[in-house]
């Protein structure tokens, strides 16, 4: 047989009725309902009239055609057509940027694409960028193929005809394009075919799943080829989707499976589950399992997972893999040589190394033809063919070294290549992209170690002389080169440094690069952008989840008056008397009159059917800037946030903030009930009172995944009832023993009595006015140091673990110019201790996960003269009194640092950072603020 | 198998709605059509009620609920119809009328045949 089309119509011969090609319906969901299924007679008359409409447009050998098809059925169909006619292919990658996929189509010199509907902006841009007029096909009309600008070759397609050209990104700038043969494609099957020991295929009987991208080779020659060729089933997904791997490796039935490293990294995290080894996979084949995952994974999921070697350029014909025993699990061995492939290992001055010591790895296929399953050439590159086909070995750049008996082990690469998550990236590549930002001077990029995917992208910066080097610097210059690049060649790291170490001649000494990257990150000396770099459905929702700039400078603003309407379990009061006595409290505290308050911003869920402006009238005051902020916990340091702003603008001058809730028997079922929409619908008939219900959800969450357990919460729960015993206003004061706060009266699951904040009646507030103003009344003030607000951050997270904290925390410390261990008081929105933890560990208090250790070896009582945390015994232990909750942080932070604590006074404080958490709209709270206050200057 | 389990799917982006509204999160598209989806899920998290709001949940304490990821995307808070289901098993949901008349979701089982109200009431309080 001669081409890949006849091997497939020789299985669609012998195995019709087999199944060809199934897609999961989670794999297909984007496009079909269900998952998707084709038999090799189903596939064959999907391909024949591709075939027929390429055929009378004038395709046939000569031509080249892209295909931007992801992981989908269609992109087989169009491939065996093509092949069919002697048509080459060049598979698009759709991640990539608009003008990496222009340089592919103009170097390619591409006859034709064809192209998902839903890509059409992002082709026929880069055809309009390539400066090339090449036609595009898209899948809804593939009937009227445009013909062919240059005639096709006559002749008839053979094992030597171009099959398809896959671009490879080697240690040069631009990626090459590898010529593979048909008989590259065949070698492959048969090579899999007949590798053995513990990858014995059936014929006819086998399914082979792959969650990697047809792009490249491993998905289109190794696994496609290996079932094509042995009459199995493709079970081809659009690529790793941790959650739902096992049901769908399970339901497809599969009963082999191929990885990446990326692989048992993940789904090792996943809890244990009786289910891990039911499921009918034989082996796994892939590459770069992490040594300590390797045998965790195999004992875990009962199936062995096989290293194997192999290049783009290698193909199968110095394909190596660890098929029979011994397979030296967890020691990176990728087998032994069969008698059709030769190896040598070379020194950097290309001597062979003495035996067992690491080398270049040199491979070619035994017998007449070095170059037997092995790539043709690179396409328009005979320099870099020449090169790496040197004295008839093909040179990998990868140092292995061999075993005594024999085995194979993989040791580093020398080639200056990142390989993150099995794409390989050029350092020079994303150098090239990074040297055009306007701020870097030079700039030299590196691997370093990714405990999950391997290798990570590190960028080491010399920027030009007065610019800063920051966090936000950091931010900006890989925003811009997410704009360039793919999102996994980003740097995931940028460091910014003096120097480069460089040659004598001022050349790169690139051997050193690797280990200051590693020293750098040990020092925390680099910036962590990992989490940014998401694949994201196109650019402009990355853009929108990336924020700019930090928020301007609250300069001039002066937060005064802290005042606190003493709490009670219950009122007969409205909220508008809370709001009243608040507003009197606070007019007398500062010595002004009611009128000359000419702002208001108001947070309450008991006012309505009254609202801010109801207010005015009930007060008799006529306010130019009114606000009111429904936000639950997150109220307070808005309304501070929105209040400083008017005072910066002119909009006001003294601005009343005003949390206020009074609390009826019966209010609360009420409130809970018809807290939102979704919550009314989809969580109150499931009989969660409250929020009772769905933090318990989220608690029990945290600490499967970080190991929590109840005593670490019982900490924060301990020691605010500690602070409460000295601050006046507090409703709980009672000692409280961890075996009193385990032993309470469960609530829901995880969740005890003294998780859960006690509702009540009660109003905070504070005045927001000029530094000036505060100083002209004599009033000691505090100042908005940085402050940052996010709203429904990482609403894909299936559970909450993190919220927008994480995202402005860093910006908002660099705004006040102080880090966290600066920070003498905390106030966290503590609804729940677990939320409270989520907020030490998204604000930068500890890593994520760490806050159980932190709050264990923290003493955080008002006077245990460490970090000082919510000081009053916060909502824990003082009650919550609706709205009002979320301005108790804000009221008692002004209180301390101003010295005028209410019997709970910490010692030289002077700089405190408030929080905010608010409104759980259906399972997780929506808002998320924070603001570092400060003491003001005495003037 | 009789447990045909709908969702609402937008029609332009086939983006799955939960909690339903009017308007698709995704493309804010109005077109939207209830889908049949494959009702097989992971428990994410659960929790044991021992306190409600609610007279009838009052009186059958503890109740047990969920948090499940369906196939399709979708995040929903079931009632658990099995008290041994461990965080992180495989769960198949189907749509109840609890007594109130309100259609919910339980979580069983994969394969445990379909529930009504009163078997949901003996296995979740067990």
């Amino acid at each position: 047989m001669n081409t890949v089309y006849e091997i497939f119509k020789a299985s669609r011969a012998k195995y019709g009725q087999n199944a060809f090609l199934h897609i999961p319906a989670r794999a297909a969901q984007k496009y079909h309902k269900g998952a998707i299924d084709f038999t090799y007679a189903q596939a064959a008359d999907e391909i024949l009239p591709l075939k027929k409409h390429y055929e009378k447009a004038g395709y046939g050998i000569g031509h080249r055609v892209g295909i931007l098809l992801d992981n989908r059925p269609d992109f087989f169909f169009h491939w065996l057509a093509l092949n069919a006619l002697g048509v080459s292919i060049v598979p698009l990658n759709g991640d990539f940027s608009s003008s990496e996929l222009s340089y592919v189509i103009s170097h390619s010199e591409l006859d034709l694409i064809v192209s998902l509907d839903e890509k059409r902006k992002l082709i026929l841009n880069s055809v309009k960028n390539s400066k090339l007029a090449t036609p595009v096909l898209f899948l809804s009309n593939t009937s009227s193929v445009p013909p062919p600008t240059k005639p096709k070759k006559d002749a008839v397609a053979d094992i030597n005809t171009e099959c398809a050209m896959l671009y490879t990104s080697g240690s040069t700038g631009q990626p090459k394009g590898c010529v593979l043969n048909n008989e590259y494609f065949i070698v492959f099957g048969e090579w899999y075919r007949d590798l053995g020991g513990l990858c014995e295929l059936s014929p006819g009987k086998e399914r082979l799943l792959t969650p990697l991208p047809l792009v490249h080779m491993n998905a289109l020659a190794c696994s496609s080829m290996a079932m094509m060729i042995t009459g199995g089933c493709i079970i081809q997904l659009d690529r790793f989707h941790p959650s739902t791997w096992w049901q769908t490796v399970r339901e497809s039935g599969a009963t082999a499976l191929h990885y990446l490293g990326v692989l048992p990294a993940i789904l090792l995290n996943i809890p244990e589950n009786k289910n891990d080894k039911n499921h009918s996979v034989k082996f796994g084949f892939g590459a770069g399992v992490n040594p300590k995952h390797h045998a965790l994974f195999e004992k875990r999921f009962g199936f062995p997972l096989i290293e194997a070697w192999a290049m783009t350029e290698s193909g199968a014909g110095g394909c190596i893999a660890a098929s029979h025993e011994p397979r030296h699990v967890g020691n990176c061995c990728f087998g032994k040589l069969t008698d059709k492939v030769s190896i040598k290992l070379i020194d950097e001055n290309g001597h062979e190394v003495s035996e067992g010591a690491p080398g270049e790895l040199l491979v070619r296929a035994t017998g007449d033809n070095p170059k037997y399953g092995f790539f043709s050439h690179y396409f328009k590159n005979e320099a870099a063919t020449a090169e790496t086909w040197k004295d008839n070995w093909l040179h990998t750049g990868d140092v292995v070294r061999q075993g005594e008996d024999g085995s194979l082990y993989f040791v580093d690469r020398r080639k200056n290549v990142i390989r993150r998550s099995g794409e390989n990236i050029s350092a020079l590549e994303v150098e090239t992209a990074l040297i055009l930002d306007d701020v870097i001077d030079k700039v030299a990029v590196a691997p370093v170690y990714d405990e999950i995917r391997g290798d990570e992208v590190m960028a080491c910066i010399v920027l030009n002389a007065g610019v800063k080097a920051n966090q936000q610097q950091a931010r900006e210059i890989f925003e811009r080169s997410y704009q360039q690049l793919t999102y996994f060649k980003t740097p995931g790291y940028i460091a910014f440094v003096e120097q480069l170490p460089l040659t004598a001649s001022q050349k790169l000494k690139r051997g050193e690069m690797k280990e200051l990257c590693a020293n750098l990150i040990q020092e925390e000396k680099a910036y962590d952008l990992r989490h940014f770099k998401k694949r994201v459905k196109n650019k402009e929702a990355a853009k929108r989840q990336i924020v700019k700039k930090p928020s301007a400078s609250f300069e001039g603003v002066a937060l005064v008056a802290p005042s606190t309407i003493p709490y009670s379990r219950f009122s007969e009061n409205g909220a508008q008397w809370f709001f009243g006595k608040t507003l009197a409290e606070l007019t007398e505290t500062a010595g002004i009159k009611k009128e000359d308050v000419d702002g208001i911003a108001v947070s309450s869920f008991t006012l309505a059917p009254d609202s801010v402006i109801s207010l005015t009238e009930y007060f008799n005051i006529s306010p130019r800037w009114i606000e009111q902020i429904p936000l639950g916990g997150a109220s307070g340091v808005i309304a501070m946030r929105r209040a400083a702003r008017a005072i910066q603008m002119g909009d006001a001058s003294i601005i009343a903030c005003i949390g206020a809730d009074t609390n009826k028997p019966d209010g609360f079922k009420e409130m809970v009930a018809n807290f939102s929409s979704f919550s009314a619908e989809s969580v109150y008939p499931y009989g969660a009172a409250g929020p009772n219900g769905v933090f318990s959800l989220i608690t029990q969450h945290y600490m499967d995944k970080y190991g929590a357990t109840r005593e670490d919460f019982g900490q924060i729960s301990l020691s605010q009832r500690y602070n409460a015993q000295h601050y006046s206003h507090a409703l709980l004061k009672q000692d409280l023993t961890m075996k009193e706060y385990i032993s309470a009266r469960p609530i829901s699951g995880p969740l005890h009595l003294f998780d859960c904040v006690m509702p009540c009646a009660g109003a905070e507030g504070f005045l927001v006015m000029s530094v000036d103003h505060a100083v002209s009344l004599d009033l000691p003030y505090v100042t908005i140091e940085g402050s940052g607000e996010l709203h429904n951050a990482y609403f894909d997270d299936p559970i909450q673990y993190r919220s927008g904290w994480s995202n402005f925390a860093s910006q908002m410390f660099e705004q006040a110019d102080i880090a966290p261990k600066d920070v003498d008081l905390l106030y966290t929105y503590d609804d729940y201790p677990v939320i409270s933890m989520m907020q030490m560990e998204d604000l930068g208090f500890c890593n994520k996960g760490d806050a159980p250790r932190f709050v264990r070896e923290m003493n955080m009582n008002f006077d245990g003269g460490m970090l000082v945390h919510n000081s009053s015994g916060g909502q824990l232990s003082c009650g919550q009194a609706g709205s009002a909750a979320g301005y108790m942080g804000v009221v008692e932070a002004i209180r301390q640092l101003n010295n005028q604590a209410l019997g709970n006074q910490v010692k030289k404080a002077k700089t405190a950072l408030v929080s905010g958490y608010g409104m759980v709209n259906y399972d997780r709270g929506l808002c998320s603020t924070a603001a570092i206050l400060k003491k003001g200057a005495v003037k | 198998m009789s447990n045909h389990l709908k969702l609402p799917f937008c029609k332009n982006c086939q983006t799955v709605q939960y909690p339903p509204r009017e308007i698709c999160c995704n493309c804010l598209s109005d077109e939207l059509h209830s889908q049949e989806v494959n009702p097989a899920g992971i428990l994410l998290s659960q929790t044991s009620l021992q306190h409600s709001l609610e007279p009838y949940f009052t009186a059958h304490l503890p109740w047990k609920i969920g948090t499940v990821q369906l196939e399709c995307g979708a995040i929903i808070i079931a009632h658990l119809m099995n008290s041994d289901l461990k965080t992180g098993a495989n769960i198949e949901l189907q749509n109840i009328i609890d007594p109130n008349g309100c259609a919910c979701f339980i979580g069983k089982k994969p394969g445990s045949g379909t529930v009504d109200w009163n078997t949901l009431e003996k296995g979740n309080t067990k």
